[in-house]
């Protein structure tokens, strides 16, 4: 019975040898961000820039010194990624691992030589790559918009993926295109936009948005912060920020509305065979800034003039961005995906020619603002 | 109360088996069949259709109390025919039980443990598996009970974090639908659903002749299951999207990925749920397994032995690495439908066609 119980004993140890991948989290080269560039040279055409994570930089940890960056950017050139990715082993002792990255940056020259579907599929088809990493577009170099310095987080690619959150503040910031989503929009075949980022004064910022076709899967075009105010209006996606009246569009001084709550509906009616959209945003916001001394908010109608000069506004806004998505033939406003919906049947018939449709779709536009206040004080 | 005290074992029981690999890989393979996105209809439809083939496997079954089908089948058929009848039914339980462990293994291989080899992972699941059926029958319902919450509560989990990535507009239009193709989907998703077979394995050990109480374990078992699938389709729809779903080998894995915490390494849920999910894997391989051994035991006429449980256990295994990569695997998995049609209607409607004929007889 003893003997039985020290064999049994034994053979548990074959058990208890620890596992067979056990990887030590200090031998990791965690990234943080990676760049992806085009170069002109005829073999290596693509560079990588990872952003590695130097434990042993960072303030407050157990060996934690002050000096030196807590990030180190290694730039690696190569004909394809995995390739680049693998000699990074040449220069830094601890293998990359990408299962916490942040954020992925483009850039205009790749996206115009190469198309973003083969572009990503080794990040899809690796399962350490997550659906949530951020995706942007740069005009600069890629290897330059992760070297820039960042001010309230410790690593660039943080910062960067941070930026997006503030898309309830401003207009102007379009929410964080996850990777998940850019998957999902070539998968389904639709053209979509990619928040742009540059450099500005040393200091890293959003800027407007890079367009890329449903077609060639490209770069084609770019959108202004304002467009991208438009297009948010468009696709329902203000949760914030604010509609300047400026003092050329009134007779009065310029004001500024804060949004603070907002919605759009989009409604593809169908009548005779003809296709129509019905855009109907819904906001109800509140006075601001108010540069016209003349304006008394106690006084009953006060808001009517705002009212219709805001509306005007946005609405011209979006007739804007509308026009240019129509001019290129690129459904990025999700008209398509809307039709689909609401009028399956149509969509059923209709949808290989939905290129040509669009550019000619007919579109009604209809603001109702409600402005619900003027703050806790009015000093005019 | 004494159905409850009953039931309520088994309905874990079949709860526990139903589940397996289907929650992972089926919504790529109804996605590619149905690509719509009302496509968890075909869900309900498959749950209805393995619903009442498990009523008519009960009407079988409750001819013969405390018998298994290994044995009725010599009793009705004959002999030699029963025992070869027999032995179909027991090379599915082995084939299903290789198919499921392979894509646990490969799912491990892909997301945990990429550098241990395969057949060590299958060979740590199968030897515990293997001592758990060793010990009978009442042992591996208790285990099952033991490990159940836990299972839900992954699956909780994973909802609950998944609800706020849904986009409401994937899975629209709702009403708009193509019926032609939802029924072929019914195809892939009955397959899910197996599992409720093996009541006639379990009616060996508990007496179900009434059918009140028969229709009540069945009922909610397929219903829960049928819930729990439902849900999961719509949170992978509504997560991935129908067009990204064809497209991603295993989606809910890569769903439990799009989730995101706000810190810093608090962030790979889906590691989590896989150590749920290959519970639920363990529990269907345990039922299969236990079912291989006594239909081999019953047909050869063996006692329960370590050697006859050792024997299956490397059948299981040497099967299960026969494939040499995941796209061989998948096309094996239409093979094996075939094996399933065999025991789950061909079968059963020879025995019972057959059943009616020794009636008379008498």
């Amino acid at each position: 019975m003893k003997k039985g119980v020290l064999i049994f004993f034994s053979l548990q140890l074959l058990f208890l040898t620890a596992c067979w991948d056990s990887n030590e989290i200090e031998d990791l080269g965690m990234i943080m961000g990676i760049g992806l560039d085009y170069n002109e040279s005829e073999e290596d055409v693509f560079s990588m820039t990872n952003q590695y994570v130097v434990p042993n930089n960072i303030e407050g940890t157990q060996f934690g010194s002050s000096g030196g960056d807590p990030y180190q950017n290694i730039t690696l050139t190569g004909s394809n990624f995995f390739q680049i990715i693998r000699e990074n082993s040449l220069e830094t002792d601890r293998p990359p691992n990408y299962t916490h990255l942040k954020s992925m940056v483009l850039t205009e020259r790749l996206l115009k030589e190469e198309p973003l579907k083969q572009l990503i599929s080794f990040f899809l088809r690796d399962h350490e790559f997550r659906r949530t990493v951020a995706v942007f577009i740069t005009k600069e170099s890629s290897a330059d918009i992760l070297a820039v310095e960042p001010t309230k987080e410790m690593f660039p690619a943080v910062q960067l993926k941070e930026l997006t959150q503030n898309h309830d503040r401003s207009l102007y910031v379009q929410d964080t295109l996850k990777f998940g989503e850019v998957s999902k929009k070539i998968t389904e075949g639709a053209s979509f936009v990619i928040p742009e980022v540059g450099i500005n004064k040393g200091r890293i910022r959003l800027l407007g948005a890079g367009i890329i076709s449903d077609k060639s899967e490209q770069i084609v075009g770019w959108l202004t912060p304002e467009e991208i105010a438009g297009l948010k209006w468009i696709t329902n996606e203000v949760s914030g920020g604010l509609v300047a009246i400026k003092k050329e569009n009134s007779e009065a001084d310029q004001a500024v509305l804060e949004i603070m709550k907002a919605s759009t509906s989009i409604e593809p009616v169908l009548k005779e065979g003809q296709l129509t959209i019905q855009l109907k945003v819904k906001s109800s916001l509140r006075l601001a800034e108010d540069w016209e001394i003349k304006r008394d908010v106690f006084q009953e109608g006060w808001e009517k003039e705002l009212k219709k000069q805001g509306e005007q506004v946005v609405k011209e806004e979006m007739e804007h961005v509308i026009s240019i998505a129509q001019e290129q033939k690129l459904d990025y406003l999700e008209f398509g995906t809307w039709t689909s919906i609401k009028q399956p049947a149509y969509w059923q018939k209709h949808h290989k020619d939905w290129e040509r449709i669009f550019s000619q779709l007919p579109v009604t536009i209809d603001v109702d603002f409600t402005l619900t206040g003027y703050g806790t004080q009015d000093i005019n | 109360m004494q159905t409850n005290q009953h039931s309520l074992p088994i309905i874990i029981f079949f709860i526990s088996t139903i589940i397996g690999v289907g929650i992972v890989t089926l919504p790529r393979e109804t996605a590619t069949i149905v690509g719509q996105p009302n496509m968890w209809i075909s869900v309900i439809l498959g749950g209805i259709v393995a619903f009442i083939n498990a009523l008519f496997l009960f009407m079988l079954m409750k001819k013969y109390p405390l018998k298994t089908v290994f044995d009725i089948a010599p009793e009705l058929v004959g002999k030699w025919i029963g025992k070869l009848l027999n032995l179909i039914f027991v090379c599915y339980t082995i084939a299903i039980s290789a198919y499921i462990i392979r894509t646990m293994a490969e799912i491990v291989n892909y997301y945990l443990l990429d550098k241990t080899p395969k057949f060590v992972v299958l060979l740590v699941l199968v030897l515990s598996c293997m001592y758990l059926v060793s010990t009978g029958l009442s042992n591996i319902l208790l285990f099952l009970q033991l490990y159940f919450p836990l299972i839900l509560l992954t699956f909780l989990l994973l909802t609950l974090l998944s609800i706020k990535n849904i986009e409401p507009t994937h899975l629209r239009p709702i009403l708009y639908m193509d019926g032609i193709d939802l029924l072929r989907g019914v195809n892939s998703t009955f397959f899910s659903f197996v599992g409720y077979e093996l009541l006639m394995v379990l009616s060996g050990q508990y007496r179900l002749t009434r059918w009140k109480p028969v229709v009540f374990i069945l009922g909610i078992s397929i219903g829960s299951v049928c819930f729990i699938y439902v849900l999961f389709f719509i949170l992978n729809i509504g997560v991935l999207s129908i067009e990204e779903l064809k497209v991603i080998t295993f989606p809910t894995i890569e769903m439990a990925k799009a989730i995101e915490f706000q810190g810093f390494f608090f962030e790979r849920f889906e590691l989590l749920f896989l150590f749920g999910w290959i519970i639920t894997i363990f529990t269907t391989l345990t039922a299969y397994y236990y079912s291989a051994m006594l239909g081999v035991c019953k047909t050869v006429n063996c006692k329960k032995s370590l050697l006859m449980n050792a024997i299956i256990g490397l059948l299981i295994l040497t099967l299960s690495l026969v494939p040499s990569g995941i796209t061989e695997l998948f096309s094996y998995g239409t093979y094996l439908n075939y094996l399933s049609y065999a025991s789950l209607i061909a079968i059963p409607l020879l025995l019972f066609l057959f059943s009616f004929r020794k009636g008379a007889m008498k």
